[in-house]
Formats: C-alpha cells, sequence, structure tokens
C-alpha cells in the first residue's frame, strides 16, 4: 500500500478514536448525571434548561402528545399503546411508574440495543408532549 | 376500463397499463407510509431510519452549468433500519442530459453505524459506502476532491464508458441544540479500480423546524410540518494536494414540508459558491416512509 493511501487512512482512526473517547468519558459522566437527575421528583426542568415540561397546560400538550404518538409511536406499541412483539405496554406500572423525565430520556435516547430508537429527531418540545401523553395511560 | 382502452394501440394500452399499476402501488404505499423527516440533500444528520422501517426516497437534481448542457439527474434511495444502531441504504443513479442521452449511471450500497449508545452533545456515526457508478454520473450527492463543472463538459456516450468502483468513507458528527441540527460530515473516498490518491470533501448542515412544539388539531400547513435549514459542502482535495482550492463548493437553502403522514416533499436551490461550481441547480425530492416494513412482510408471507 502506498504511502499517500496510509497516511489519511491513519488520520482518520486517529480522528475518529480521539472523537469517539472524548464523547465517551463525557457519555459516562452525563450518563451519571442524568440517573442522578432522575431521583429528583420535585425538578421537572432538570435535563434541559430552558425546555419546559408541559404539565402547566397539560390538556393541550395531551392533545398534541396523542397526535405525535400516532405519527411515530402506534406503529410499534399499538394505538392503544398495549404493545406488539417487542414493543412494551405503555399502561405498565413499570412505565407508569417512571418520572416524566426519565419518560422524556427514554424517548430521546431510546433503548437501542432492545429495538427501541432515539427520537431525538423530535425537538424536546414534542418529546414533552408525547411525555405527557403517556402519563395519561396509567 | 378494458371496455374504454380496447380500441386504443397495444403500446397505449401497456402504458396506461403501467400507469394504473403504478398509482394503486402509490396508493396502496399511502395507506401505511410515514414521511420521512430529513431535510438535508447531501449532508447526513446523526438520525438513523428507526429499526424495521423502509424509506424510499427518490430526488432528483437540475443543473445548469454554463458551459455544458442542462442535465436532470435521479437518485433514489432506499434506506432501511436493520436495529437501532445499523442502517443499510441503496441508491440507484441515473441522469438525462438535454440535447444528449438518459442513461443509467450507477449504484450504491452503504451502511451507518451509530457506535454509542445514548444521544450526546456531538453525536457520531461512521459510514461506509460501496458504489459503481460511470463517469456520467451527475448526481452529486457528495463534493470530493477536485470535483468540477468541467466534469459535466463530456457527452454521455463518452463519460459512461469510464467505470469507477469507490469506497467511501463519512464520519458523520450530529448535535441537536434548542431545536436546531447540527451536522458535519467529513468525507474520504478512495477510487478503488484506478491508482487515484484518497479524495477528501466535506458537508455542513444546519436546520430547525419552523415552530417546535406541535399543535393539537391535525394540520397539514401548519409550522411544525416545516424544516427549513441551509447546506454547505465541497471538496478538499487530495493526500497529494489537501486544499479547499481549485476544488467545487456550494451553499444551499433547505426546506422540507412534511405534507401528511404519508410523505414529505424537500426543495433546495442550491448555488455555486466558486468558477469551479456549477453555478445553479435545483433539488427536490420525495420521501415516503414505510413503519415496520418487516412486520409486513412478516404478515404477508404467513
Amino acid at each position: 500500500m502506498r504511502d499517500s493511501m496510509i497516511r489519511p487512512i491513519l488520520w482518520i482512526f486517529l480522528a475518529v478514536a480521539t472523537v469517539l473517547v472524548t464523547l465517551q468519558s463525557s457519555a459516562v459522566r452525563a450518563h451519571e448525571a442524568s440517573a442522578a437527575g432522575a431521583q429528583r421528583t420535585e425538578s421537572r426542568d432538570i435535563l434541559s434548561p430552558g425546555v419546559r415540561n408541559p404539565s402547566g397546560e397539560q390538556e393541550e400538550a395531551v392533545a398534541a402528545g396523542r397526535k405525535l404518538y400516532k405519527a411515530y409511536c402506534a406503529h410499534c406499541h399499538g394505538v392503544d399503546a398495549r404493545g406488539r412483539d417487542r414493543a412494551r405496554n405503555l399502561h405498565a406500572p413499570s412505565i407508569q411508574n417512571l418520572e416524566p423525565e426519565v419518560l422524556f430520556l427514554m424517548l430521546r435516547n431510546g433503548k437501542i440495543r432492545k429495538g427501541m430508537p432515539s427520537w431525538s429527531r423530535l425537538p424536546d418540545q414534542q418529546l414533552w408532549q408525547i411525555t405527557a401523553y403517556l402519563k395519561t395511560l396509567r | 376500463m378494458t371496455s374504454l382502452t380496447q380500441h386504443l394501440p397495444n403500446s397505449v394500452q401497456s402504458r396506461l397499463k403501467a400507469l394504473t399499476s403504478f398509482a394503486l402501488l402509490f396508493v396502496s404505499l399511502s395507506c401505511f407510509v410515514r414521511a420521512g423527516d430529513g431535510a438535508y440533500f447531501v449532508t447526513y444528520s446523526q438520525h438513523m431510519e428507526e429499526p424495521g422501517s423502509l424509506e424510499v426516497a427518490p430526488s432528483f437534481t437540475l443543473g445548469m452549468p454554463r458551459t455544458s448542457h442542462k442535465f436532470l439527474a435521479n437518485l433514489t434511495e432506499i434506506e432501511y433500519g436493520v436495529n437501532g444502531w445499523w442502517t443499510t441504504e441503496l441508491y440507484l443513479d441515473s441522469q438525462k442530459t438535454f440535447k444528449d442521452t438518459a442513461v443509467f449511471t450507477g449504484f450504491r450500497s452503504e451502511h451507518r453505524f451509530r457506535p454509542l449508545v445514548n444521544e450526546h452533545r456531538v453525536t457520531p456515526v461512521i459510514y461506509f459506502e460501496y458504489s459503481r457508478v460511470n463517469g456520467a454520473e451527475k448526481t452529486l450527492k457528495e463534493v470530493v476532491g477536485f470535483d468540477s463543472r468541467a466534469d459535466f463538459d463530456e457527452r454521455n456516450a463518452d463519460s459512461k464508458a469510464e467505470t469507477k468502483h469507490e469506497l467511501e468513507t463519512k464520519l458523520i458528527l450530529g448535535s441537536n441544540y434548542k431545536g436546531w441540527n447540527i451536522s458535519e460530515n467529513f468525507i474520504a473516498e478512495k477510487v478503488l479500480n484506478e491508482d487515484e490518491p484518497w479524495e477528501f470533501g466535506y458537508a455542513f448542515g444546519v436546520s430547525r423546524p419552523l415552530r417546535l412544539s406541535a399543535t393539537s388539531r391535525e394540520c397539514r400547513w401548519c409550522r411544525e410540518n416545516f424544516v427549513a435549514g441551509v447546506e454547505f459542502y465541497g471538496g478538499l482535495g487530495t493526500a497529494d494536494d489537501f486544499t479547499a482550492r481549485g476544488t467545487s463548493h456550494y451553499a444551499a437553502p433547505v426546506l422540507a414540508w412534511r405534507v401528511s403522514d404519508a410523505f414529505s416533499v424537500r426543495v433546495s436551490p442550491t448555488f455555486g459558491l466558486n468558477g469551479k461550481s456549477i453555478p445553479y441547480m435545483t433539488r427536490f425530492g420525495v420521501s415516503y416512509e414505510i413503519p415496520r416494513f418487516d412486520r409486513q412482510i412478516r404478515n404477508l408471507l404467513r
């Protein structure tokens, strides 16, 4: 292999490795912070400063969340949210007992290894609206 | 229908049948498809296809190089989410040059991998692509090396004789911040069947929905259904001569409209930023997403 080929490959791998290591370490810190934060039941804006949990406008948020749920979530979890195949029943206590912040994080990050995609493509406001709707399923 | 068309010539009848079949396929697909959400044409964001979902997204580029004839290039993208961290795509390329011929220019097979489980301030995605395209390819899916508008001067009959096997890698970095998506792509490409150095390129995009929270009513024209942004892309020379000079660069505002749960459309007027670039292009595309395509196939086979 010529030198001209080896050099860029090395640079690319070095750059990728540096980025991944940096991100991984910040990921661990962020995970620890969010795990600690999820246990704080009173504070609702701890995860995304500036993002308002729409619980103050509950009816409007729930209605919008229902619409978003139908568009993005119902294909896997079912229109009734009772779950299908590997997708979980969202009425289950194990989901309904979660704090809104934890549900919000689950939507944003997904559970990629278990088949639940990340919905980070949706703005935080819409994720909060879906969260508000999910909390009405109890 | 049959009685109405039986007096028509056979060729017209067969075209009508093909059109009817296409319309039926379109309508049946529309019953269970969901619109894709991306706004960019060239830049990749960190977002992956949902597991089991299939997206079909034909897009077109109308180019107006001053030194050669206008062209209309088509790139049809078929994207499938294998799982949460692996998305695979097949691209089919073709083009029609005005006052010249229409040619199929090749295919690309790509894979995107997301190495980290959670979303971070900067989320990386690793991209690999193998492509077998000929020299008549004009989709400008990316710009690398010293690509310039002079590449479009040759007639199709001459340029399509040259076939390239290419390996392309990208480091995709994407962030979401207060509703904005900011994505950067670093591209390295190698022609495998020729003794050429690695070629480099970049793409950078920023986009945001016009409204961040959703309204409670079903609506087509709500601002939340529109995503606006801008992308920049261009070449960065080769391993022998790493430079932004002597290659082409583009700036392109993008607008995506989620028309319904069934499909979305995108449009992007594209402007060349230097003398090596095609001065003006228009890109437009539609995308259909079929959620849980895997489940639908399983149900069909039962």
